[in-house]
């Protein structure tokens, strides 16, 4: 086991290694110079030049690539346009993604795993095909498009709730970049719209595959075993059939808790929500190379190491999978 | 939205008489002390030094934190005392600054003579590598004379510029206070002397100020302004329908008049110092030929297509690169005489005619570069289908600010623009040369990023546009400037395009608050005391 | 379309060739030789029909558009060859029935079975044939007066729809059933065209992404050890960051690029398909048969055709339905970010982030797009949701 789990973190930092690379390729092959975009049009040579130099982007792509990876780890890396360290910068918008993608799963599996149940056990009723349409509809709505209805209708026409951007947050320890919103109630109504749209597509998906897992037990000889002993059908459903449905359910949230971050891209630009997502969009319009590569590189390690841990419970709770 | 960042750059208004002798101080009356103001922003803020600041959203803090040496005056436009309480003209190149006394910064200290040479020294020495150097270019030094008295030294071939001295990007910043925490401190902890203290910044959520109890000039009604950045246009709408933000900055046209029915919203207008229009890149072979050029005008019908973007409401047609609020402009000629109506049968005629003579190769795509900014790419959609309609294949690529930059830049070894068209804006300072001269003036085709992109070069242009900037009689000038850009026009190197509107929609509960043609966004000034119901 | 009881089979018939005027390849769904015939016959004749007016009305430049276009109609033609194939295999399997009379049903008989009788599968499928049909035929489709054009010059229709700039955001009228945009440009026809991009690109994207994850996928999972090894470390790094961001970082390589190179990068980083047939791969490799077939020296390629590629098809088909709505979406958010598809092309992401502004003065230019992209997807998803039913038995 432990040699398994190290062997897994020397491929993930393999991963993240190879990921650095072909990010620093890709940036320094996109067109547009940073220095250009910030000097402005009309200015002279001279400040272009200057501006080059000061960020290094004359050296070869060796040298700034190690500066990019030195400084990254060291924390000294700069940010191009931000004014501050790469880190800081990114450390600053994590906590409103986090709460958003959290909010955004809790609500995602609050409708999902009753309904992905319900809709197995009265299968193929007028409930399950409700159920089926809305979540595939749920995948099939474009998210921006999706959040901008839920502002129009619940923000602007009953006009019960913000429209956009993050509400009043509280410091946690005193760190200013720690900051949490839901538990002011202005932030806490703020969170819904995004939390919600976010959700659409999770929800979606989780029903779906609630639904599938607990068809799957129910067809299990433990079950009929349960029910052949005249056990009441609720006490099978909820004893031996639902908890054994939940497992394949649970290991995907881990995967998605990696995904959440990227998730939220389109549905943080749409809401105004300052997290990583759109600090992502910002940093290419701005050709901040810098902040790019570094969340770029970050993302990819909050995904990896989700990765690991569901592997890794996975094979803890499972003692039928080994790893050799 | 992609807007060229602010280049409120040095005009030719020259310093004139002084009617002031003091800073006026704003009238409010029946204004209530108290009240948040938030303020939908189009775009995510990026410095907060002004020194370094280049776009025109971080200039709206920029106005509430700090204070100008002068302000141009909200309507005139023309030089008017803040911090400077009056000044006099010494010499042609000498101007000397009297300063109010009894101004602090936030952090207590005094503002003084030495402040206000540090900020503009800061500027215009190459080595800071500003980008607001250019504004300041005319400056060869400014000079401590005694505590609240400074002395501005022109180059010689400059003429002191008035409203060099009154962009967001002048404002005074301290000097003992920058010194200490260094350049990138200060950018993200500003401290001005304004009738606003910076509070806090929490990136891509919002930037929140407090009222200045001590501001020097007046007691600031407002208790707080939050700045939030919103990314999307039709969010922001939404945010002031349903009362979220109290001021937008920017307004699409098909929402102008909707917000105009409604009692609790106010639209503010004004023509902005702005002209947007399509470059020919005049380096490429294809666009190097007049016939082309005009060939592809008289494919669309241009009053038309401004007309159903705008519809007169948040931006108006252009004639010529100067926009109608200034003198000069010379609408009515440039409509009458230069501007060519669709004429498709001409257009198709002139592109045959090109074809034949194998200038436009067969089959060959036509690009169309434009800023992400939904307008101008609306207007090169119109362009590129109204040539696909006369038999030229054209398409449109929209791009990041960077990659347009790249492609319209010119290096030593390789001087030639790498672009066909580019729809592109300028916005300039209350005077004609901002406009004809960066834009058409040969010597600001050069390498690197240029300003006059199209690469025009007429040397009956140049001499114009030099005598123009070399005389003070406005009479004289504006003759030269009307010859000037009907010869540039007449070579259609560039399709105008429009001058953009100001367009701000304002909660009715906000009181005291103008709209200003130069994009700021005034709270509290020698003109100004907003207030709220 | 299955028979109901109690109604005159007549009447089922006539409805059913009905039905196939309007959409091609229905066919296979219905019962019976001559049923089925008559249907193809009905579809071939619409199909030539169309054709034909479409050319008489010189209306055939969609076959000789830019190359983006010329690329996706050949895709599209693809797609209907493949409703062909099935309506041949239909007719030949009801010429057989009817001769030999024997009911041992195969796999696939089974699911063709089962498949007919799921009411989400064949909601699917019309949604999918309607989008297709209306992508093939786009220009007989579309209105007149959206085409304003040189003589002589084989104008690429589907590119640029006529502006009539004096009438912009028109509500809905007997001229314009859906309104004009904010250029004056007939909504309806510019969701017609839209059609060919949003299935042009959803649909050639995905043939990229399981021609090359489906053989990355394949390859790994057969021959495992060190080529499984590389192969999945490349996926992972690929797949380590976000799609969106991914696709947002390579795109801006060729910035402002059109339709083909959205499809290129979306169909080769789109590499999900690997993940799965590598599992199907390798669970079918340790299957008796695989191995019995292995010791007496069966060459690997024939093993990989006959056993393994069978046995991944089931998800390999679902991973593919899937996916093509995936690719919709994921193009309408880059379109709303701006880096989709480039204008004047009418994409449907595209009017939707154009009509954004215009959400509460011309919901018109708003809904319609909107319904577009839902509607085709959920067509998309709903189909592959039905075949993951039918495909896989055990939950049956």
């Amino acid at each position: 086991m432990i040699g398994y789990t190290l062997r897994r973190l020397l491929q993930v930092v393999f991963t993240l290694f190879a990921l650095t690379v072909l990010v620093f390729v890709l940036l320094k092959l996109m067109p547009g110079d940073p220095a250009v975009v910030m000097a402005g049009i009309g200015a002279q040579l001279e400040t272009i030049e200057g501006i080059r130099e000061e960020l290094g982007l004359n050296r070869p792509w060796p040298v700034q690539y190690w500066r990019f990876i030195s400084g990254l780890f060291s924390g000294r890396l700069q940010a191009m346009t931000y004014h501050k360290p790469v880190y800081l910068v990114i450390a600053q918008r994590l906590p409103a993604t986090i709460e958003l993608g959290l909010f955004g799963l809790i609500i995602a599996l609050a409708v999902s795993i009753p309904a992905g149940l319900l809709s197995a056990i009265y299968r193929n009723s007028l409930l399950d095909y409700t159920v089926t349409t809305v979540a595939l509809m749920g995948i099939s709505i474009p998210v921006f498009w999706f959040a901008l209805m839920l502002m129009l209708v619940f923000g602007v026409i009953l006009g019960i709730l913000p429209v956009s951007g993050r509400g009043d947050s509280i410091a946690l320890f005193g760190w200013q970049w720690l900051r949490v919103s839901f538990v002011t109630w202005d932030g806490f109504r703020h969170l819904i719209i995004p939390s919600v749209a976010l959700a659409s597509v999770q929800m979606a998906m989780n029903a779906r595959l609630t639904r599938a897992s607990m068809l799957e037990v129910l067809r299990e000889e433990y079950v009929n075993t349960a029910r052949a002993k005249g056990l009441k059908e609720r006490i099978v459903l909820i004893k031996h059939a639902f908890r054994n449905a939940l497992a394949p359910v649970v290991t995907n949230v881990g995967i998605q808790v990696g995904t959440l971050i990227a998730g939220a891209v389109l549905t943080e630009t749409t809401t105004a929500w300052p997290g990583v997502g759109r600090l992502m969009v910002e940093a290419l319009q701005r050709q901040d190379q810098a902040v790019v590569f570094g969340l770029a590189i970050f993302m990819a390690f909050f995904f990896q190491i989700s990765y690991v841990i569901v592997d890794l419970m996975y094979a803890y709770i499972d003692p039928r999978i080994t790893y050799d | 939205m992609k807007r060229v960042g602010l280049i409120l750059t040095l005009g030719l208004l020259v310093f004139g008489s002084l009617a002031f002798a003091q800073t006026p101080v704003p009238e409010t009356p029946g204004a209530n002390v108290g009240g948040d103001l938030v303020i939908g922003v189009s775009q995510t803020f990026k410095d907060m030094d002004p020194r370094i600041m280049n776009s025109a959203y971080d200039a709206y803090v920029m106005n509430v934190v700090y204070d100008g040496l002068i302000i141009l005056h909200p309507e005139t436009l023309a030089p008017a005392p803040w911090i400077a309480k009056s000044w006099d003209i010494l010499s042609d190149s000498q101007v000397r600054f009297y300063l109010n006394e009894g101004i602090k910064f936030h952090n207590g200290e005094d503002l003084t003579a030495e402040d206000v040479a540090f900020t503009f020294n800061w500027i215009a020495d190459e080595a800071n590598n500003s980008p607001n150097l250019t504004e300041l270019i005319w400056v060869e030094e400014v000079i401590i004379v005694d505590d609240y008295t400074v002395d501005v030294i022109t180059k010689p071939e400059y003429a002191p510029f008035a409203p060099g001295f009154g962009s967001e990007t002048q404002s005074i910043v301290p000097m003992d206070y920058v010194l200490e925490v260094g350049d990138a401190a200060f950018n993200l902890e500003p401290v001005g002397s304004g009738p606003f203290k910076f509070v806090e910044w929490l990136p891509g959520e919002h930037i929140k100020v407090e009222r200045n109890e001590d501001y020097w000039l007046v007691y600031p009604n407002l208790d707080s302004i939050t700045y939030r950045p919103i990314p999307e246009l039709s969010v922001m709408m939404l945010e002031l329908e349903s009362g979220g933000v109290d001021i937008v900055d920017n307004m699409p046209a098909a929402d102008v008049p909707r917000f105009m029915e409604m009692d609790d919203v106010v639209v503010q207008q004004v023509g902005s110092l702005s002209y947007f229009h399509m470059y020919f890149n005049l380096q490429s072979p294809i666009s190097s030929d007049i016939r082309f050029r005009k060939a592809c005008y008289m494919s669309v019908e241009m009053e038309d297509a401004v007309f159903s973007i705008f519809q007169n409401l948040t931006g108006v047609k252009s004639y010529g690169c100067i926009p109608p609020a200034l003198w000069a402009n010379d609408q009515e000629y440039l409509r009458d005489n230069v501007y060519l109506e669709e004429n498709d049968e001409e257009a198709q005629r002139l592109f045959a005619e090109l074809r034949a003579e194998g200038i436009l190769p067969e089959g060959y795509t036509v690009r169309i570069h434009t800023p992400l900014d939904p307008r101008r790419r609306q207007l090169a959609t119109i362009m590129a289908t109204s040539l696909i309609e006369n038999g030229v294949d054209a398409e449109v690529i929209p791009l990041d600010w960077g990659p347009l930059l790249d492609l319209a830049y010119r290096s030593e070894s390789d001087p030639v623009g790498d672009f066909e068209m580019m729809w592109m804006g300028w916005s300039g300072g209350p005077d004609p040369h901002d406009f004809a001269f960066y834009l058409f003036h040969s010597d600001n085709a050069t390498v690197g990023s240029a300003d006059n992109m199209s690469w025009t070069q007429i040397p009956e242009v140049d001499d114009l546009l030099d005598k123009a900037a070399t005389t003070l009689d406005q009479a004289e000038r504006e003759g030269y400037y009307v010859e000037a850009q009907r010869l540039i026009f007449s070579n259609y190197s560039a399709i105008p395009g429009y001058h953009y509107v100001e367009t701000r929609g304002v909660r009715a509960r906000v009181q005291g608050y103008t709209i200003s043609p130069l994009g700021s966004m005034w709270m509290v000034t020698p003109y100004h005391n907003v207030w709220v119901n | 379309m299955t028979r109901r009881r109690g109604q005159p089979r007549f009447v089922l018939e006539t409805r059913d060739v009905l039905l196939s005027l309007l959409l091609p390849g229905l066919g296979h769904l219905a019962r019976g030789f001559w049923t089925k015939a008559l249907m193809y016959l009905g579809t071939l004749t619409v199909f030539g029909i169309t054709m034909g007016m479409a050319v008489s009305k010189g209306r055939l430049s969609w076959i000789a558009g830019p190359s983006d276009y010329w690329f996706s109609t050949v895709m599209l033609f693809v797609m209907l060859m493949l409703i062909w194939i099935i309506g041949i295999f239909d007719l030949n399997h009801s010429v057989r029935s009817r001769t030999e009379r024997h009911y041992s049903f195969g796999y696939w008989q089974m699911t063709t079975r089962r498949f007919s009788k799921d009411p989400k599968g064949i909601i699917g499928m019309l949604l999918i044939l309607v989008t297709v049909h209306i992508a093939l035929f786009a220009p007989f489709f579309a209105s007149g007066h959206s085409f304003k054009g040189v003589e002589g010059y084989v104008k690429p229709v589907s590119h640029a729809i006529h502006m009539d700039l004096r009438n912009f955001r028109a509500p809905p009228s007997n001229e314009h059933p859906l309104g004009t945009d904010h250029l004056g440009r007939d909504v309806l026809d510019r969701l017609i065209f839209g059609t060919r991009i949003a299935l042009g690109i959803g649909v050639v994207a995905t043939l990229l992404n399981m021609l090359f994850g489906g053989f990355l996928g394949l390859v790994g999972g057969f021959f495992r050890g060190a080529t499984d090894a590389t192969i999945m470390r490349a996926l992972e790094i690929v797949n380590s960051i976000p799609f969106l961001v991914l696709v947002l970082l390579i795109r801006g390589l060729w910035p402002g690029g059109g339709i083909l190179s959205l499809m290129l990068i979306l169909g080769i980083f789109g590499l999900q398909p690997a993940r799965i047939i590598r599992s199907e791969v390798l669970s079918v490799r340790e299957q008796d048969y695989v191995t019995a077939a292995r010791a007496i020296g069966v060459p690997t390629w024939r093993i990989i055709l006959k056993y393994v590629l069978p046995n991944a098809i089931a998800s390999l088909i679902v991973v593919t339905t899937m996916s093509i709505g995936v690719n919709i979406i994921v193009v309408a958010g880059l379109s709303f970010l701006g880096h989709g598809v480039p204008p004047p092309a009418p994409s449907w992401g595209g009017m939707l982030q154009q009509a954004q502004e215009f959400i509460r003065t011309a919901w018109w230019m708003a809904v319609f797009p909107g319904l577009c992209i839902v509607v085709t997807v959920f067509g998309f998803n709903i189909l592959g949701d039905s075949l993951r039913d039918v495909l896989d038995p055990k939950l049956k």
